[in-house]
C-alpha cells in the first residue's frame, strides 16, 4: 500500500476556523480522535553489519545476496492504539478481590465508572517507509502497511520481533473524509513528567495534565490518500491529483505542501 | 481450547509420505470405528530465521548458537486468526541510548553444544487480514535481521473422528525456496470432557461467554457431562494435571499405531493461554457484572473482533515445534 | 427671435440621440446589476462601463461643441402645447436653473475636476508627495483604508509587522511611512507566555486603528483571525521528525 500526503502547519489561532471550514468542505462533523502512539526502533546486534567475509560455505552469489540483505534498511515503526477521553485519568479496572474488601467498608462500587485496561488496549502496527525520493509529483508518497496486533501488552512481542520501545506520545485531533481523501488535523501531546519510563504506560494521566509538544499549541494538517496498489501509476496519479484539488480548495485557508522528506525518514541508523 | 498432540513423520527415501501407513494402522488399531473422513483441513507455515544464524562465523566453522526463529502459522480450523511464534531475544535489550560500540560478547565466546536449547518463544495471534501484512513487513523492513527461509503447507489434509479423538492427517509440502515433500503431520485432538473446556471464553468487553466453543468444535456437551464449575473450583494446578492426563491419553492413542514420529505435546508454554483465561475469569468473579463498556472508544475496529483470539495457541505451538526445521 | 434653422434642429436632435444612448446604456447596466443572478462577469461589467464612458464623452463633446447655440436657446411653450395635462413636463422644460439634485451632482463633479486638475498626482514629485493631505482627503482615506486593509489581510497569514516577501527582500528596504522603527518580531518570543491555550477564545476579525496616547502616529492592529495570533515555535518538519522517530528537536 502507498500513502500520498500533503501537510500544513496550522497556528492555534486558526484552528477553530479551519475546523469549521473543513466541516463545511467535507459536509461532515469532525470525528475527534485520541491515539496512543508508541515508537519502536529496530535493533541489530552490534557488530553484525559488514562482518561477512568470504567463506567456503557460501557461493559468491549467495554472499552478495546476503550482504545486500544484511545491509538493508532498518526502520522505526509505530504502534498505534485508539483511546477515549475517559481512559485518561482513570484507574485500572477494579480487582474483584479488593472490591470485595471495599464492600465491607460499605464503599459503593460503581461498575460504570471509567477505567483504562491496558490489557485490553487494541493496537495496530503502522509502518511507513521513508518517502520516495524524486519529485515526479509534489506530494509525499511512501510505502505503508498497517496490521492489527493482539490487544494488551505489545512490548514482549515487539522485542522478540526485533524492535525496542523508544518513547510514546498521544495524538489528539479531528478526522474528516472527503471522497478518497482523509484529512487529519492533529497535534502531539506529551505525558507529564518526562520519559523516565522505558515501557509504555499502563495508565494514562488526566488529559488536562498532558503537555503540548508544540508549546504554542499549533496543529498539523495532513491530507492523505491510501492507494492499495502503489505500482499502478494511474491510480497513484489520480490520487495525487485529488490531493492537488483539495490543496486548491483550501488555498485561501492553509497552504498544503509536500513534507520535507528527511523529516519523515523512518530509517534507523 | 481442546488439548492436542502433534506428531511429525519425516519423509525418507523409501516413503515420501506416511499417510497410507498411518491410515491403515488406525483402521487396524480401532477396528470398531468407522474410518470415514469427516472433513478437510489445511495449514501453512512460513519460517523466518535470524540472519545471525546464517552467517558463517568469520574465524571458525562453529555453528552459531541459539538460532532464533519467527514462525507464521495459519490453520484452517482456526480461521479467525493466524499465529506468530517468535524466539525471545537472548538478553535484555540494550537501552536505546547505550553506546553501540561497546564490546558485546560475540557468539565465538559461547561454546554451545550443537543442539543448544532455543530461546523461549513468544506467541502472538493476529487477524487474518494482518497475517500477510505482517509477514511482508518483516521480509521488507527487517531484512537485516529476519530472513524468510522456507514455507511449508499441508494443502489438503483429512479429518477423521476416532472415538473421543479427532485426528487430522496431512502431507507436509515445502513450497519455498524449492518444492519438495517434507513428511506427514498428525494432529490428535482430545474431544472428551475436559476441565479446560469449562473455563468460559471472555469477550473483548470483559464479560464471559459460558459454553462458546473455544475453537473446539467437538460436539461434546460440556455441561452435559457434568463439568460445570465455578471459577473458584478450578486452580492452575488442575489445569496442569488435566494437560498431563490428556497427554497420556493422546500418547496411548499414538502408541497403538506404532509409528515412530517426532512428538509435540507438553512443550513449553502449552496451556499458558488457558491459565491466563482462568486468571481473568477468577478476577472477574461473578462474571457479567463487571462489564466495562468500551464501545464507541474504538471506531471501526469492531469488524475485526475475534471472539477468542487465543484459541488454538496450543496446537499452533505444537505444529510449529515439529515444523521448525533447522535451516 | 426667430425659428430654428434646420442646422440648429439637427444639433438638438444629435444631442437628444446621444443622451438617449447614454440613458440606455446606463439603464442596461442598472438592469443587469439588478436582475442577473449571479452578477454578470466582470468582463461584461467592464465593457458596459466603457460604453457608458464613451457615451459620456460624446455627450460632453456635443455639449461643449454646441455650447454657443445651446446656451442661447430659450424654450417656451407654443399655443398648441397641452399645458394642462403635461404641466410637469412643461415645468421641467421651462426651468432656467438646474434641479437642486442635479446642481449637487454638478458641484461635486466640478470640485472633483478642479482638484484633479490642480493637484498633481501624489507621488510623481517627491516635494508634492510630502504635502499634507487635505482634511477631506484624510477623511476619505480613513474611510477607505480599513476596509481595504482588512481585505488584503484576509488574503494573508498575518502575524508580524512584515510580510514574507518583505522579509525576503530585506526589511530595511520596506517603506513603512512610519517614523518609529518597526521590529521584526517574527520570533514572537515576547508573546509566547500563556497564549498557547487560547485556541477556544472568541475569534473575530479585528482591524483596529487607534491613536497611541501621546504619540503622533497611528498604530494598526491587523489580526484577521484572532486577537492574539500565535505562530508555531516548532517548524512542521521538526514536529514530523519527532512523530516519526521520537527525536526531540
Amino acid at each position: 500500500m502507498h500513502e500520498q500526503s500533503l501537510f500544513a502547519s496550522v497556528p492555534v489561532h486558526q484552528h477553530h476556523e479551519l475546523l469549521q471550514q473543513l466541516a463545511g468542505l467535507t459536509a461532515m462533523q469532525p470525528r475527534h480522535c485520541l491515539e496512543r502512539r508508541l515508537i519502536f526502533k529496530a535493533y541489530r546486534k552490534p557488530g553484525m553489519a559488514g562482518r561477512i567475509g568470504a567463506s567456503q560455505d557460501l557461493q559468491q552469489g549467495d554472499l552478495q545476496r546476503l550482504n545486500k540483505m544484511l545491509n538493508g534498511n532498518m526502520y522505526y515503526t509505530q504502534v498505534v492504539g485508539p483511546v477515549s477521553e475517559s481512559d485518561f485519568g482513570s484507574t485500572a479496572p477494579v480487582d474483584q478481590d479488593t472490591q470485595m474488601a471495599g464492600m465491607d467498608d460499605s464503599k459503593p462500587y460503581d461498575p460504570s465508572s471509567p477505567s483504562y485496561d491496558y490489557e485490553r488496549q487494541p493496537w495496530k502496527l503502522e509502518f511507513r517507509d521513508i518517502p520516495e525520493a524524486g519529485t515526479r509529483s509534489a506530494v509525499t508518497s511512501r510505502l505503508m502497511s498497517s496490521a492489527t496486533l493482539p490487544r494488551g501488552d505489545v512490548v514482549e512481542a515487539m522485542n522478540a520481533w526485533g524492535y525496542h520501545f523508544i518513547t510514546e506520545y498521544v495524538v489528539e485531533g479531528d478526522m474528516f473524509v472527503l471522497n478518497d481523501i482523509a484529512i487529519f488535523l492533529h497535534r502531539v501531546l506529551h505525558y507529564p513528567g518526562g520519559d523516565e519510563s522505558n515501557l509504555p504506560r499502563r495508565q494514562l494521566p488526566a488529559l488536562k495534565d498532558m503537555a503540548l509538544f508544540e508549546k504554542s499549541g499549533s496543529y498539523v494538517l495532513q491530507a492523505f490518500t491510501i492507494v492499495q496498489d502503489g505500482s499502478n501509476q494511474e491510480t497513484m496519479k489520480t490520487a495525487s491529483q485529488h490531493l492537488f484539488g483539495l490543496r486548491e480548495q483550501l488555498k485561501s485557508a492553509v497552504l498544503l505542501e509536500q513534507a520535507d522528506r528527511l523529516s519523515l525518514d523512518t530509517r534507523a541508523k | 481450547m481442546p488439548i492436542t498432540g502433534v506428531y511429525f513423520i519425516p519423509s525418507n527415501p523409501n516413503a515420501s509420505t506416511a499417510l497410507p501407513v498411518i491410515t491403515e494402522r488406525i483402521r487396524a488399531a480401532f477396528p470398531n470405528e468407522e474410518l470415514t473422513p469427516i472433513g478437510r483441513w489445511g495449514l501453512e507455515q512460513k519460517l523466518l530465521r535470524d540472519t545471525q544464524g546464517l552467517l558463517p562465523s568469520s574465524n571458525s566453522n562453529k555453528k552459531p548458537s541459539n538460532p532464533r526463529y519467527m514462525q507464521f502459522l495459519s490453520l484452517t480450523h482456526y480461521p479467525t486468526h493466524g499465529f506468530i511464534y517468535t524466539s525471545e531475544p537472548e538478553k535484555p535489550i540494550p537501552a536505546p541510548n547505550q553506546n553501540p560500540n561497546q564490546a558485546v560478547p560475540g557468539p565465538a565466546n559461547a561454546i554451545a553444544p550443537d543442539h543448544s536449547p532455543s530461546p523461549p518463544m513468544v506467541m502472538t495471534t493476529i487477524p487474518p487480514s494482518s497475517y500477510g501484512t505482517l509477514f511482508q513487513h518483516f521480509t521488507y523492513a527487517c531484512q537485516p535481521f529476519w530472513s524468510h527461509r522456507l514455507t511449508l503447507t499441508v494443502p489438503n489434509g483429512i479429518v477423521y473422528e476416532v472415538g473421543d479423538f479427532r485426528v487430522r492427517l496431512g502431507d507436509v509440502r515445502q513450497t519455498f525456496p524449492t518444492a519438495r515433500v517434507r513428511g506427514t503431520v498428525v494432529e490428535i485432538e482430545w474431544c472428551g470432557p475436559s476441565v479446560v473446556e469449562a473455563i468460559p471464553v471472555d469477550r473483548e468487553d470483559g464479560s464471559f461467554d459460558v459454553g462458546v466453543g473455544a475453537g473446539g468444535d467437538c460436539d461434546v456437551d460440556v455441561g452435559g457431562v457434568g463439568i460445570d464449575l465455578a471459577s473458584s473450583a478450578i486452580e492452575e494446578s488442575d489445569i496442569d494435571a488435566e494437560y498431563a492426563a490428556t497427554a497420556s491419553l493422546i500418547r496411548e492413542f499414538w502408541g497403538r499405531l506404532g509409528v515412530e514420529a517426532r512428538e509435540a505435546i507438553l512443550i513449553p508454554n502449552v496451556g499458558r493461554e488457558v491459565k491466563d483465561r482462568l486468571r481473568r475469569w477468577k478476577k472477574a468473579g461473578s462474571g457479567a457484572d463487571t462489564k466495562v463498556d468500551r464501545t464507541g472508544s474504538v471506531v471501526g475496529e469492531r469488524a475485526e473482533e475475534d471472539p477468542d483470539p487465543w484459541s488454538g495457541a496450543d496446537v499452533a505451538r505444537q505444529f510449529m515445534e515439529v515444523l521448525r526445521f533447522n535451516r | 427671435m426667430s425659428n430654428l434653422t434646420q442646422e440648429q434642429i439637427k444639433v438638438l436632435e444629435q444631442s437628444r440621440q446621444r443622451l438617449v444612448q447614454l440613458t440606455r446604456s446606463l439603464g442596461s447596466l442598472i438592469a443587469s446589476l439588478n436582475q442577473s443572478d449571479p452578477l454578470p462577469p466582470w468582463t461584461s461589467l467592464q465593457s458596459q462601463a466603457s460604453i457608458i464612458s464613451n457615451n459620456l464623452i460624446s455627450v460632453s463633446d456635443q455639449l461643449s461643441d454646441q455650447r454657443d447655440l445651446l446656451s442661447n436657446l430659450v424654450a417656451y411653450p407654443g399655443p398648441e402645447y397641452p399645458g394642462r395635462t403635461q404641466a410637469n413636463t412643461l415645468e421641467q422644460l421651462l426651468r432656467t436653473k438646474l434641479d437642486p439634485r442635479v446642481e449637487d451632482w454638478v458641484a461635486r463633479g466640478r470640485a472633483a475636476g478642479t482638484e484633479s486638475a490642480t493637484t498633481p498626482s501624489n507621488f510623481s514629485d517627491p516635494d508634492t508627495a510630502h504635502k499634507p493631505l487635505t482634511d477631506a482627503q484624510l477623511a476619505e482615506l480613513w474611510e477607505w483604508a480599513p476596509l481595504e486593509a482588512n481585505q488584503e489581510a484576509r488574503r494573508r497569514n498575518w502575524g508580524g509587522n512584515f510580510t514574507l516577501e518583505e522579509r525576503e527582500a530585506g526589511i530595511e528596504n520596506v517603506v513603512t511611512g512610519l517614523r518609529r522603527q518597526l521590529e521584526d518580531d517574527d520570533d514572537g518570543e515576547e508573546e509566547s507566555e500563556g497564549e498557547g491555550e487560547e485556541g477556544d477564545g472568541e475569534e473575530m476579525d479585528v482591524v483596529g486603528v487607534h491613536r497611541k496616547p501621546g504619540a503622533a502616529e497611528f498604530e494598526y492592529n491587523i489580526a484577521p483571525h484572532h486577537p492574539h495570533p500565535v505562530q508555531p515555535f516548532v517548524p512542521l518538519d521538526l514536529i514530523l521528525r519527532y512523530m516519526t522517530t521520537g527525536r526531540m528537536p
